[in-house]
């Protein structure tokens, strides 16, 4: 084998690391998208025996967005084999005590049940909030886009901006604002 | 895991001698064709070299062929290949077409031993425009880009839900 | 050369598809009205459709050259044969599984061509290229039998079981040569199809 030959080898099954902005995303929207960058399955070399997967960060999972109501109505069930040993968590329950567990579960469950399901998920690195260590934030090299966009919320009253935003008429001035 | 690859090997497309680059030669070099004179079991191969031997051998004239009665014994062919191997196959109690069909398709082989293909193609050039990178297609713009970014969905995002 | 040209044409291209932008610090204010605002909005030229039509046909022209210089280079192609797909170059082996008429040392022209590329550029079919833009010229080198393959299928519960056993037949095909013999982008106005032998 060739130099040439060797450092296009590295480079075709080099790890790219990938951001993921969880910030108002359905965690089993983006499950899929996430699993399949971890498995590499976005890539024309793909195959199950090569080794192609690649790494994800995924920040704001403490900002994800569960649809209608099933922040209440969602139940995360859990047996520790004890007689008696069943327990029922609701989805808002899970999220307050790991902000990251939702989107976790979200991704183990989109990957197909075989021995390479939590070699791939430790390629997953979730952070609750947009701080990622310094030495993980240098590998990044690419943003996966996210599936849904990201309402702007309105600015707050009073704010130079909401302020000069023009107007059609002015209120009248014994307009009692609330 | 099944243990089916412990009696069929699995081997890969090829072709023996470069055969086809240039010109096609037939891989075939000899057929021997053993016979009774009386069995009833050898009767399509008697009608076979009766009416049909002289023909075959002028259709294919890179095959030397061989007819060898052999009293009271079951009927053979016997195909011989360019690289040293040999296909044996009972004819007994075929008619005349069936001999005819199974020596055709005895010239039409190279005498590889038969195995299961794990690919259905073979190349020596496998890739003309370079082979796939992480950087193929890649946008430039994320070379210079500070991460996280904003990032937009499509406009037509709802679709894709 | 070409290559770089086409580069560009993708280039250009991507202005179309949605931006990623920078994000902003929270401790700005965030003006969409004021003009001096430190957000530089990258301005997107999109090309007329004079420019479109100028790049693409002065591509059609240099592909076009290449190919009657001689420079296109080793060719491959994509062929679509017995209802399977092959990428095919000079000199590759392919195998067709089932029943396929031709035998032993017959020279095939493959009609069916969905792309065909070189190093520098690549004809893609919609889905097929036109017939006579390219010649994809194979020989059959060997007809023979596959393994023996068992198929075995059975109903639950219900005392029904099978076991089959069937060869299915193999026809090796070795490609010659892949040409582009047509001009790009110049179909012929009337096309003459020879009816099959009955």
């Amino acid at each position: 084998m060739s130099a040439l030959q060797r450092v296009t080898q590295w480079q075709t099954f080099a790890r790219t690391w990938h951001l993921f902005d969880a910030r108002w995303q359905n965690p089993f929207e983006c499950s899929s998208l996430i699993a399949k960058h971890l498995q590499g399955r976005h890539k024309p070399i793909y195959h199950p025996l090569n080794d192609c997967g690649d790494m994800v960060v995924a920040i704001n999972t403490r900002h994800i967005a569960l649809a209608s109501d099933e922040w209440i109505k969602r139940v995360y069930f859990h047996h520790t084999g004890y007689p008696g040993g069943a327990t029922w968590t609701l989805a808002w329950e899970l999220h307050d005590k790991d902000p990251t567990m939702i989107l976790k579960k979200a991704v183990y469950s989109a990957i197909k049940n075989n021995l390479q399901r939590r070699t791939t998920m430790q390629r997953l690195f979730l952070y609750p909030d947009d701080k990622i260590p310094d030495d993980i934030l240098a590998n990044i090299t690419n943003q996966i886009r996210s599936p849904r966009p990201v309402p702007t919320p309105l600015p707050d009253p009073a704010s130079e901006e909401f302020q000069s935003f023009p107007r059609i008429a002015p209120f009248p001035e014994d307009y009692v604002l609330k | 895991m099944s243990n089916s690859h412990l009696f069929m090997s699995a081997g890969w497309v090829t072709a023996p001698l470069n055969n086809g680059i240039g010109r096609y030669s037939g891989q075939l070099q000899r057929v021997v064709i053993k016979f009774c004179k009386t069995h009833g079991c050898s009767r399509g191969v008697r009608e076979f070299v009766e009416s049909n031997l002289i023909d075959f051998s002028r259709q294919n004239p890179g095959v030397a062929v061989y007819v060898k009665p052999r009293r009271h014994r079951a009927p053979t062919i016997t195909a011989e290949y360019c690289n040293g191997e040999r296909g044996y196959m009972h004819v007994s109690n075929m008619s005349r077409d069936e001999v005819y069909k199974w020596l055709s398709h005895q010239t039409t082989q190279s005498g590889r031993e038969f195995c299961r293909y794990r690919k259905f193609w073979r190349t020596e050039t496998p890739s003309i425009q370079g082979v796939w990178s992480p950087h193929t297609f890649r946008d430039p713009r994320l070379n210079l880009a500070e991460f996280p970014m904003v990032s937009t969905a499509p406009k037509d995002w709802f679709r894709f839900c | 050369m070409l290559a770089g040209l086409m580069r560009n044409v993708l280039q250009r291209r991507t202005a179309f598809l949605p931006t990623l932008t920078k994000c902003l610090p929270a401790s700005q204010p965030t003006s969409r009205l004021s003009q001096s605002s430190h957000i530089a909005l990258q301005q997107e030229v999109l090309p007329t459709d004079d420019e479109i039509r100028h790049v693409t046909s002065s591509t059609i022209q240099k592909v076009n050259d290449l190919v009657a210089q001689g420079n296109e280079g080793r060719l491959f192609a994509v062929i679509h044969v017995a209802g399977k797909q092959f990428k095919v170059t000079a000199e590759d082996l392919i195998l067709i599984e089932g029943y396929w008429p031709p035998s032993n040392g017959d020279e095939i022209n493959m009609e069916k061509v969905m792309l065909v590329g070189g190093v520098d550029f690549t004809l893609v079919g919609r889905p097929l290229l036109p017939p006579g833009l390219v010649r994809v010229k194979a020989t059959v080198i060997e007809k023979s039998l596959s393994h023996t393959k068992p198929v075995f299928y059975k109903k639950p519960r219900k005392q029904y079981r099978r076991l089959n056993f069937y060869r299915a037949h193999l026809t090796m095909l070795r490609i010659n040569e892949i040409t582009i013999t047509g001009d790009i982008n110049n179909p012929p106005s009337v096309v003459q199809v020879e009816r099959p032998p009955l």
